[in-house]
C-alpha cells in the first residue's frame, strides 16, 4: 500500500455532476480529491481486506442470533424495550439487508483493524462504486495508470444484483426515504432508486417527513398508499426514539435495512465482539465503561454507542481526558476503546471503508482526513490494485 | 504478517440460528457476476452513463497506450458523411481510361475515407446507447435525432448516426467511429470566448438562427461513450479537430439498455382512515447534520 500522486482530471468536477455525484466538494472544499490515489496489491486487498471483512460479518451475524434473544445484551446497546420483540421477529423471519460499511485502520505493514461497523446508514455508495470506477477506466485509458490495473470495487455489480434478487418476481414497490437538507444522503438514494428500477422495481422517494402513519397504524405515503417496502437512509436509533417510533412494532413495514441491524449499528457491538474473539488480529480492545478492563491499555478512545461523522469522540491519554469533538450523541452511554494508530501517508489520516452488499465484501474506499477522527470533512481518495 | 483470514469466530454458533438466515442478505438466490480475476464491477449501467463495460475505455486488446497525460486532446478527423470525406479527400486523382471511357482513379485518401466508413458504420449500431422509447432517447439527443433499431431481439431506439471521426494514425491506432448527435444533457458548454481548440470537449452553444453572424462555425457530435467532439465548418472537412483525448479511443460495445426505466406515477386511494405526518424526522431536525455515516 503506498500513496501517489496523481494528475487531477480538469473536468472532473462536471464528471462528478453528470452521474448525480454533485456532493464532490463539502464547505468549499473537495470532498472527492483525485490529486492523489493508494495503490494496493492484490494480497494485501484480498488477504488484508477482503477476507477479514467476510470473516468480521459472519461474527457479527452470529452476534445478532444471541442479542436479538439475550435482554442484557439488549440493554447494554440501549435499545429501546418496546422494539425487543420486533428485532428478534426480524430476525427469526431472516428480513434481509442490503449494505454496510467497516472501517479499518490499515497501512499495508499489519492486519487492518476495525474501528467500527456502519450497518445501518452509510454513504459513500455513488462516490465507490461509480465515479470511483470511472476514474481507474479513464485514467488507465490515458496512461496515467497502468494498464491492468483493478480496483476493489464490484460494488455497482453487487448492489444490482442484490436488487434483482430482492425483486426476484414479485410486484414490489420500494419506497426510499432520507432528510430533506443533505444532498449527500439524497444523492445516495437516488443512485439506489436507480439500480432498483433497473432491476424492475416500481420505486417512490419521499422524504422522511412526509411519511404518514394512518389511525390504523399503518405507514403510507403522501397518496395514503400503504409503504410495504422501504429503504431509509434514516438511523433505526433515531427512529425509535421519534414520535411515530411506536408504531413501527406490527406495522407490516419491511425495512431496508431491517431492524435487526440496530444491534450492529451500534458501537456497542465492538466490546462484544472482542469478547467473542479475544486477540482476533483484526479486532481493537474493547470495553463498557463499567467492565474490567486489562488489556484496554491506559490510552483509549471513549465512543458514544451511537455517533455519526466523528461526534463525540473522547481521548483518553494515561486514563486522563486530553479532548474531545464536539457533537450531539452520547447520552445513551459509551465504550471504550484501546487507541490504535491511524495510518498517515503524508497528507493525512488514513481510514479503509470496507463495504458489504448482502453481506459479502463487495469493494473499498478510502478517506483521509487532517484528524485522526474521521469526520465529515474526510477526503475521498481513489485507489487501484496494481497489476 | 502474522494472521489467519480464514479464522472462525471463537465463540459456537447460537443454536436457534435458522440456517436459512445465515447470511441474511439480498444477495443468496441472486443473479451474481461473473467470476473472473477483476475485483471490480464489470459494467456500469446508469441512465447518466449509459453502459460502460470496465476496460473497454482501452480498446479492444490492442497494447498500445492511448492517450499520454501530457495529451490535452488528439487530433481527429470529423466527416458528417461519407461524400464529405470523399470530396474533401480528392487528392491527386489520376484520370485514366477504362473500357474507353474515362474515369478518376481514387486517391489513397479517399480509398481510406471508404475504409473508415465502414468501420465506423458496423460498429455504429452495436455502440450506440440504446433506449426503450423515443421519448427517452430523444430525451437525451434531441427531437427527430433518433431512429428504432433491434438489439437482441428487442426493439429498442438509438440515435442517428451524423458522421464518423477518424482519429489521428499517428498517435495510436484508433478505431474509427460513428458520431452521433450532440447530447445536450450532461454536456459541458464551452466558457465564453472559448472554443473546443482551446477546451475539448466542450459544447459551443447553440446558435439563435441559422441566419445569425457565423462567427461561430461549429458544428457538434457526441460520441457512443458519451463525449462531446467538434468541428470547425468554416475550415475544410479533413483539416484536424482537437478532441477529449478519451473521445479518441474505441467505444464500448453496449450490451444493454441505457437508460433507465421511466417512474410510476402512483394512483390515489382514499381510505376511512385518518393519516398524520412528521412522527419521523425529528432527531434529524435537532442535529442538523446528515444522518448518514
Amino acid at each position: 500500500m503506498r500513496r501517489i500522486d496523481v494528475q487531477e482530471r480538469p473536468d472532473w468536477r462536471e464528471k462528478a455532476e453528470q452521474v448525480g455525484f454533485t456532493f464532490h466538494s463539502a464547505e468549499g472544499t473537495p470532498y472527492w480529491d483525485e490529486s492523489g490515489a493508494f495503490a494496493f496489491t492484490l494480497r494485501e486487498i484480498e488477504e488484508d481486506i477482503e477476507a477479514p471483512s467476510a470473516e468480521i460479518e459472519e461474527m457479527a451475524l452470529e452476534f445478532v442470533g444471541k442479542a436479538c434473544r439475550d435482554e442484557e445484551i439488549l440493554a447494554r446497546l440501549a435499545i429501546p424495550k418496546a422494539f425487543w420483540p420486533e428485532i428478534w421477529e426480524s430476525w427469526q423471519r431472516g428480513d434481509r439487508n442490503l449494505y454496510g460499511r467497516f472501517d479499518f485502520a490499515y497501512d499495508g505493514q499489519g492486519p487492518a483493524k476495525l474501528l467500527e461497523y456502519n450497518a445501518d446508514t452509510p454513504t459513500g455508495l455513488l462516490e465507490t462504486g461509480v465515479f470511483q470506477w470511472l476514474w481507474l477506466e479513464e485514467l488507465t485509458a490515458n496512461g496515467q495508470l497502468p494498464r491492468g490495473a483493478d480496483q476493489f470495487n464490484s460494488l455497482h455489480d453487487k448492489l444490482t444484483a442484490a436488487f434483482h434478487s430482492l425483486h426476484d418476481g414479485k410486484p414490489y414497490f420500494l419506497y426510499l426515504t432520507c432528510v430533506q437538507d443533505s444532498e449527500e444522503d439524497r444523492g445516495t438514494v437516488a443512485y439506489l432508486e436507480e439500480l432498483a428500477q433497473q432491476a424492475g422495481m416500481k420505486t417512490q422517494f419521499l422524504f422522511v417527513d412526509d411519511i404518514g402513519l394512518t389511525s390504523a397504524g399503518k405507514f403510507v405515503d403522501l397518496d395514503e398508499k400503504p409503504i410495504e417496502v422501504l429503504f431509509k437512509l434514516y438511523p433505526w436509533e433515531w427512529m425509535m426514539r421519534e414520535e411515530f417510533g411506536k408504531a413501527i412494532p406490527g406495522c407490516g413495514t419491511q425495512f431496508i435495512e431491517p431492524i435487526w441491524k440496530a444491534v450492529l449499528s451500534n458501537k456497542g457491538l465492538l466490546p462484544y465482539l472482542w469478547k467473542m474473539a479475544p486477540n482476533h488480529p483484526n479486532l481493537v480492545p474493547a470495553y463498557f465503561p463499567d467492565e474490567t478492563a486489562t488489556d484496554l491499555g491506559h490510552s483509549f478512545v471513549e465512543k458514544p454507542l451511537f455517533s455519526r461523522e466523528g461526534s463525540n469522540i473522547r481521548l483518553f491519554e494515561r486514563g486522563r481526558a486530553m479532548g474531545d469533538t464536539e457533537g450531539p450523541y452520547g447520552e445513551e452511554g459509551f465504550v471504550r476503546q484501546q487507541k490504535i494508530r491511524i495510518p498517515d501517508f503524508g497528507k493525512g489520516h488514513v481510514v479503509i471503508g470496507s463495504w458489504m452488499v448482502a453481506s459479502e465484501p463487495a469493494g473499498m474506499l478510502v478517506r483521509e482526513d487532517k484528524s485522526p477522527v474521521t469526520g465529515n470533512l474526510a477526503r475521498f481518495i481513489p485507489h487501484f490494485i496494481e497489476p | 504478517m502474522a494472521k489467519n483470514p480464514t479464522k472462525k469466530p471463537a465463540s459456537p454458533p447460537s443454536k436457534n440460528r435458522k440456517p436459512t438466515i445465515t447470511r441474511a442478505g439480498f444477495g443468496e438466490t441472486g443473479e451474481q457476476p461473473p467470476k473472473t480475476g477483476m475485483k471490480r464491477s464489470h459494467k456500469i449501467a446508469l441512465g447518466a452513463t449509459g453502459i460502460i463495460l470496465a476496460g473497454a475505455w482501452l480498446g479492444s486488446g490492442s497494447n498500445e497506450r492511448v492517450a499520454g497525460p501530457e495529451e490535452t486532446g488528439a487530433d481527429a478527423k470529423i466527416y458528417a458523411s461519407l461524400d464529405e470525406c470523399l470530396a474533401a479527400n480528392r487528392g491527386f486523382m489520376t484520370p485514366k481510361i477504362v473500357n474507353g471511357q474515362l474515369v478518376n482513379e481514387k486517391s489513397p485518401e479517399q480509398i481510406k475515407c471508404e475504409a473508415d466508413f465502414k468501420v465506423a458504420q458496423a460498429n455504429y449500431e452495436k455502440t450506440a446507447p440504446k433506449f426503450s422509447s423515443q421519448n427517452e432517447c430523444e430525451g437525451q439527443y434531441g427531437a427527430g435525432q433518433c431512429r428504432s433499431s433491434s438489439f437482441n431481439g428487442t426493439s429498442v431506439f438509438i440515435p442517428a448516426m451524423v458522421g464518423f471521426m477518424v482519429a489521428n494514425y499517428l498517435s495510436n491506432n484508433r478505431t474509427p467511429q460513428a458520431l452521433l448527435p450532440a447530447r445536450q444533457a450532461g454536456a459541458v458548454p464551452c466558457p465564453p470566448g472559448v472554443t473546443p481548440v482551446q477546451q475539448p470537449g466542450c459544447l459551443m452553444p447553440r446558435q439563435a438562427s441559422s441566419s445569425s453572424n457565423s462567427s461561430s462555425g461549429w458544428r457538434s457530435y457526441s460520441t457512443s461513450s458519451g463525449h462531446t467532439v467538434s468541428r470547425d465548418t468554416s475550415k475544410p472537412a479533413n483539416s484536424p479537430t482537437k478532441v477529449p483525448s478519451a473521445a479518441a479511443a474505441a467505444p464500448a460495445a453496449r450490451t444493454s439498455l441505457g437508460a433507465a426505466p421511466t417512474r410510476s406515477v402512483s394512483s390515489i386511494s382514499r381510505s376511512a382512515t385518518t393519516t398524520s405526518r412528521g412522527g419521523f424526522g425529528s432527531t434529524s431536525h435537532s442535529i442538523s447534520r446528515s444522518s448518514s455515516s
